[in-house]
This record gives structure tokens, C-alpha cells and sequence, in this order.
């Protein structure tokens, strides 16, 4: 079932958007907005509410633990991947804890990504696909 | 940890067994300051397993649900 929901993006560095941007795209058409920072997230998440947020952990300002802080305290049936370099188990079982839906290492391979992506698009309550 | 003194050898030359008595919230404490701040808190973990502590959760969660 192709996912046609709104994703929202969230990575400093706009080669990494492009790059995810490009794998979430074989999750079906969904349409894809974009953030640089934590203050840019929470206000097109707040503006967005979108079905599904990719976010990274290591950002300039706000943290991405935090910003999953933010967005789960705007909602928190909010469905957050974090998808980062940074696989250290502090920060791993802290995401675990505040609730994101899943935790995906940058150096996987983008089949297993989009594999990943599916499971947990197609597991929600929230999944927009008819 | 305070377990007791020594054990007193037996007059026959054995060690006797002594009571060791562990504080349980004193053991939770050292274990949560080790996850904190030992490389076990550094410890870096590939997908297989990130993806087996999620799908944990998931599988806890849906139980609850029920």
C-alpha cells in the first residue's frame, strides 16, 4: 500500500534531506517537508501535522532528543524515526524511553530504511493510506 | 555495600558461610550511575539490535493495548 501521508524531514545538513528525502520516496508519493532546526520542526510540525517525522539526533541549537520532547509533547500519538549517526546506548534507550517509534542508524542501507519506514507506517494507527 | 565482616574461620580450620546482605535500592543506584556514565552508556549498537529494542517496546505496547 503506497504511503501518500505528509512527512516531515529534520537534518542540518541539506544533502542528508535530499538523500532521505529521495529514499522516502519509495515509500509511495508522500509529500515531504523539510527543517534545519528544532525551532523550524515544532513550527511546521505544529503547522504540518505531519503523519511521520524523520529526525535527526545531532543538531546545532535544540538537540533532536528534544525536539522529540517537543513534538511528542504537541502530540503524543506523533509517529518519530530518529534517523542518526549517532548510536551511542544512552542516547538510544533516551529515545526509546520518550517514545519514538524507531531508531535508524544513517549507515543503513536504504533498502532496509524504506523496509523499516513501511513496518512502522503500516503498524500505525495514524497511516493516512487508504 | 556493607557485607559483613570476614568470616571468622571454624575451629576446625573451614570457613563458615556468613550472611551478605545487599542493599536492593543501593544496587539499582550503582547500576542506573553505570548506565549514565560507564562505556556501557557509550557503547554503540548496530541496527539488528536498536531494531530489537523498539520491537520490544512495540510488542509491550500492543499487549497493553489488549
Amino acid at each position: 500500500m503506497p504511503f501518500t501521508g505528509k512527512i516531515l524531514l529534520v537534518d542540518d545538513e541539506a544533502h542528508i534531506r535530499k538523500y532521505v528525502g529521495l529514499v522516502v520516496r519509495g515509500l509511495g508519493a508522500p509529500v515531504i517537508f523539510e527543517a534545519s532546526s528544532g525551532e523550524q520542526a515544532l513550527a511546521l510540525y505544529a503547522q504540518e501535522s505531519p503523519d511521520l517525522v524523520l529526525l535527526d539526533v545531532n543538531l546545532p541549537g535544540m538537540t533532536g532528543v528534544q525536539i522529540l520532547s517537543g513534538i511528542l509533547a504537541q502530540d503524543p500519538d506523533a509517529l518519530v524515526v530518529m534517523l542518526t549517526s549517532l548510536a551511542n546506548r544512552q542516547t538510544i534507550e533516551e529515545c526509546l524511553r520518550l517514545g519514538a517509534a524507531s531508531y535508524i542508524r544513517k549507515d543503513t542501507p536504504k533498502e532496509a530504511i524504506l523496509a523499516e519506514l513501511s513496518a512502522i507506517v503500516s503498524d500505525s494507527p495514524n497511516d493516512p493510506a487508504p | 555495600m556493607k557485607p559483613d565482616p570476614d568470616p571468622a574461620p571454624a575451629p576446625d580450620g573451614r570457613l563458615q558461610i556468613s550472611e551478605v546482605r545487599y542493599s536492593l535500592a543501593e544496587l539499582l543506584r550503582e547500576i542506573e550511575v553505570e548506565r549514565r556514565e560507564s562505556s556501557f552508556a557509550m557503547e554503540t549498537l548496530d541496527q539488528v539490535e536498536i531494531q530489537k529494542m523498539f520491537a520490544n517496546r512495540r510488542r509491550r505496547d500492543a499487549r497493553n493495548k489488549k
